[in-house]
């Protein structure tokens, strides 16, 4: 039943958006070969039209920035780790508010396709701008990973396919998407995919809400660590470490502790165990539930309160998440790109303010799942697939058809967030590779799109411990961390030099991405050191800033003689300059 | 002029986006920049009023995100408040947050775009 409908909405999926991308394909070709002579294709083919309204553009925007990390891994943090992650959508959203405020109008003026075009527009510097091509990059493979990872999460739970089987067709989907269509096709196929997305959290959010207010628990976290509400069956398909809470009775068939078991009862006492591959455990009602070793248990309290986990330095991490979130928002490349579709910068500034609204609206809807993940689908904290969340809750709380067909759209809706948002990446990648190789050409395009693919596919097998969320914040913070503060000095500031811009995007970019990598692939680490690696921003943002400002003020002589008449140009509105 | 002739140095894409040819400049802001001591200092000060609201938008929306999570931290009897069976933290940072970065948002939006008609008025007086 759920197979059946899952695969109605995956072909439901793919018919749609390629219905919508086919016309517009005519439309690219036939405009490329007109004017292939004059080396017009490759811009015609990476550009949206440029008919594109504020609200439409908002929405192809909103699409593209609602990935995995906010339709799974909002969800899946709450559910491991409580109210303290209820803070991520509340940065993602004012992050807007600030590419508002600072970036998307000078941007647009500034012509600048991508954050390349800028920095080499603004500086006047090869080196540079091969510098913020490294930075896009970077940024688009973390942004990747959790793309990948999802799908792999997704088909997994649900028809039990290896994770490589979701990897692999998220990265067909895509590479058929951008290989055929560029960005023409895609601006519609976002606009509409946000829509998709939101109405697959929403139907659902409203069925289970309605269903927990007629037969529920009275409220969130009344109690201590979670239980089992009726008798399950987990089948662990991938060996896990786990941790109980209290002695507990289970019926095992498989290898437990290194004993294999035929189905008998077995009494489990508090503490870790492994459990090999295959093993299916069999819990009672009522039965404590282990917990991944990963994952931190906690009572009902400790879960519904921010704050209240007792781990190490609560406030540094949350100030330094938000602040990787806000500001890595701004330098977001396949983001700051839709901008240049805008027809002026007036456009791009209410594309901008339409956004916030859009993503509200979506963000209302992930924390029901998470919430009422703990009380209906507690067995994810056993298996750690905690982002699979928003898949489960619809089945277990309305069995039959109605569950059926929810899960079905909402697992339509998460490959619409993986796809949209991978397509908007490797477009981005693409686009900023392909400008300089080969004169940018669709040939050089089509290679970057699959370099662009490629890299973040031979990762992801590595790095499978860490929620989708958190990985998108990793991404966030390398953003936070080089291209945010290029982008605010470079508009703002007319002292901006060079070298000041690439020492700081050397200094700022290499630390983030250094620390990114030891989180991903380094042992674990506790006090400050952990806190630190886990969320550097605080520390590395202000450094980024003051390298870019150090040395732009040492070679103050090298500021680009046109740096008065380029922040004139990007601040001007465009009717007084065409004047 | 003793200045050595002025090399543009951008993407030729660049140029078809602002709807330009390739190679010719754009007279204000020409102006502004090498002629009419005037003119710059009038871009100068619409810069600088963008920024300043560009700044105010930024300290509000700073101010929130630093102040929410320690009003939550400091006073834990806040978060532990129940409103229809759920600790305030919940529907505050799910439901009352996300209003005040649209308001923000629409104001910043608003402050910017009379900013600029403003300064239009202005040229076109001169």
């Amino acid at each position: 039943m759920i197979a059946s409908a899952v695969a109605a909405a995956l072909t439901a999926l793919v018919v749609v958006p390629g219905m919508l991308a086919a016309p517009a394909r005519l439309r690219g070709w036939a405009a490329a070969r007109r004017r292939a002579p004059a080396g017009g294709a490759a811009s015609d083919f990476l550009v949206a039209s440029r008919g594109v309204t504020p609200l439409w553009n908002a929405a192809a925007i909103s699409g593209e920035y609602i990935s995995a990390a906010a339709f799974l891994g909002a969800a899946g943090l709450l559910l491991a780790y409580g109210a303290d992650m209820l803070w991520l959508p509340v940065g993602a959203v004012a992050g807007y508010v600030l590419l508002l405020a600072f970036v998307t109008a000078p941007l647009r003026r500034s012509g600048a396709y991508t954050i390349s075009d800028f920095a080499e527009w603004r500086l006047g510097s090869l080196a540079v701008r091969r510098l913020v091509s490294v930075c896009v990059c970077v940024i688009g493979w973390f942004y990747l990973l959790p793309q990948f990872q999802g799908a792999g999460v997704t088909l997994h739970v649900l028809t039990g396919a290896p994770r490589w089987a979701g990897w692999v067709l998220v990265v067909a989907v895509v590479a058929a998407l951008v290989l055929s269509g560029g960005m023409r096709s895609i601006t519609a196929v976002q606009a509409v995919q946000y829509w998709v997305k939101v109405c697959a959290v929403a139907i659902p959010a409203v069925a289970v809400l309605a269903v927990w207010r007629l037969d529920g628990p009275g409220g969130v976290g009344g109690g201590g660590p979670p239980t089992f509400p009726r008798a399950t069956v987990v089948r662990v398909q991938t060996a896990v470490a786990v941790r109980l809470p209290a002695d507990t009775e289970v019926a095992v068939r498989g290898r437990l502790d290194g004993r294999v078991h035929t189905g008998q009862r077995v009494r489990l006492s508090q503490g870790r165990h492994v459990v090999a591959e295959g093993a299916e455990l069999r819990f009672p009602a009522g039965a404590w539930v282990p917990h991944a070793e990963r994952l931190p248990i906690l009572d009902d309290q400790t879960w519904a309160l921010p704050f209240a986990r007792g781990h190490e330095h609560p406030l540094f991490v949350t100030y330094s998440t938000l602040l990787g979130v806000l500001l890595g928002t701004i330098g977001l490349p396949h983001i700051l790109m839709r901008f240049y579709t805008d027809t002026c910068g007036r456009a791009a500034r209410r594309t901008a303010a339409l956004v916030p609204v859009l993503l509200s609206l979506f963000y209302l809807f992930p924390a029901v799942f998470g919430a009422l993940g703990r009380f209906y689908a507690p067995e994810l904290l056993l298996t750690g697939d905690t982002d699979a969340a928003i898949l489960m809750v619809p089945q277990r709380m309305l069995p039959g058809t109605a569950g059926a067909l929810l899960t079905g759209l909402v697992a339509a809706g998460a490959f619409a967030a993986f796809v949209s948002t991978s397509c908007g990446i490797v477009v981005a990648i693409a686009g900023t590779v392909a400008q300089r190789v080969l004169r940018g050409g669709v040939a050089a395009f089509r290679l970057g799109a699959v370099v662009a693919l490629a890299v973040p596919l031979t990762l992801v097998p590595d790095v499978t411990a860490i929620g989708a969320a958190r990985l998108v914040t990793l991404a966030l913070t390398v953003s936070a961390c080089s291209l945010c503060p290029l982008l605010l000095l470079g508009i703002w500031w007319r002292g901006l030099t060079a070298f000041g811009a690439g020492a700081g995007l050397a200094v700022g970019g290499g630390l983030a991405v250094a620390a990114a990598l030891t989180r991903l692939f380094g042992g674990p680490w506790d006090g400050w050191p952990g806190a630190l690696l886990a969320q550097p921003a605080v520390a590395i943002v202000p450094l980024t800033f003051a390298v870019m400002v150090g040395g732009s003020l040492l070679t103050r002589r090298r500021v680009p003689r046109r740096a008065a008449h380029a922040l004139a140009r990007l601040h001007l509105p465009e009717e007084i300059v065409n004047r | 002029m003793t200045e050595p002739r002025r090399v543009a140095v951008s993407s030729p894409r660049a140029h078809r986006a602002r709807g330009q040819p390739v190679g010719t400049g754009w007279s204000i802001a020409r102006d502004l920049d090498e002629r009419t001591e005037p003119g710059a200092v009038d871009a100068r000060a619409l810069i600088r009023a963008q920024l300043r609201s560009a700044l105010l938008t930024a300290g509000l929306v700073l101010g929130a995100v630093l102040g929410l999570p320690l009003l939550l931290l400091l006073v834990p009897a806040l978060a532990r408040t129940r409103v229809c069976g759920m600790p305030l933290a919940w529907p505050l940072l799910v439901l009352c947050v996300q209003p005040v970065w649209i308001v923000l948002a629409v104001r910043q939006l608003r402050r910017a775009e009379r900013t600029e008609r403003e300064f239009a008025r202005r040229v076109d007086r001169v």
